[in-house]
């Protein structure tokens, strides 16, 4: 998966490119957490270039997200594709995470 | 009458193997039309079981092998995977309650629940010395192979 991440103000802009799995959840982890060292306590990880998200991919949200929580920050997904909007929905992560439809919206929610 | 189309991988017990699995289930997916919109969760339920087999079931350092049977029928797609690990039902994981609020949340049999989610139907046998994991997606009764 390809990770390509911008500041817009205070907020952090990930774009996502390609499977968040196995084989991609353990280098995002590293990724995300060392954007969140640098500074800042909003994040957008946009996945309109992600097919699909696997239980690998759940855990590295929920930790980004128990530490934005934990730090007073805030944290949102946008553009989800039906395979990944499914994924979230069956296990409830579509309840403890901020989805938007496109960045725009994103970023305005975040702002 | 039914026609089956069938094909097999056995991969060692490598998580970076998985990739393997997807990519030939990929293959054959893209020359059967019905399994074409199944490509991505096909592959999320591969990526659970196999990454599951490889992580927990070998309580040695040596090479494994894992068996992944795909057969194609005209109502349904059946995939069989096989490893010699120690048994393991994951059938019998407690699902996740997934109305937790965040902070109480954990992704322990999160993966299960996916695919038992994404399958019509999954089933697990000890035989000998292997893990043997069933599953069935029943296709749309109008679809055909190709």
């Amino acid at each position: 998966m390809e990770i390509n991440a911008a500041k817009d103000n205070d907020i952090w802009i990930v774009g996502l490119e390609g499977n968040f799995d196995i084989a991609s959840a353990n280098p995002a982890e590293a990724r995300l957490t060392e954007l969140l060292d640098e500074g800042g306590l909003k994040m957008v990880l946009d996945f309109s270039q992600v097919p699909y998200i696997a239980s690998s991919g759940l855990r590295v949200l929920l930790k980004v997200a128990q530490r934005l929580k934990n730090d007073g920050g805030m944290f949102g997904l946008c553009g989800v594709n039906n395979t990944v909007g499914e994924v979230l929905e069956m296990t409830g992560f579509d309840k403890i995470l901020s989805l938007y439809e496109d960045q725009g919206r994103a970023l305005e929610a975040l702002a | 009458m039914d026609s089956m189309v069938t094909f097999d991988i056995v991969i060692s017990n490598d998580l970076a193997e998985i990739q393997k699995v997807k990519e030939s289930f990929n293959q054959f997916a893209a020359s059967h039309d019905v399994l074409r919109t199944l490509g991505p969760k096909i592959a999320i339920v591969f990526d659970e079981i196999l990454s599951n087999i490889i992580s927990y079931a070998y309580r040695d350092e040596k090479r494994h092998e894992i068996e992944i049977g795909v057969a194609l029928l005209v109502d349904r797609l059946l995939l069989k995977i096989t490893d010699d690990g120690i048994p393991f039902n994951p059938l019998d994981r407690k699902p996740p309650d997934t109305g937790l609020p965040i902070d109480k949340r954990t992704i322990g049999g999160l993966g299960i629940h996916i695919l038992r989610s994404f399958m019509d139907e999954v089933s697990y046998q000890r035989r000998g010395e292997n893990n043997i994991l069933d599953l069935v997606k029943i296709l749309e009764p109008t679809t055909e192979i190709s």
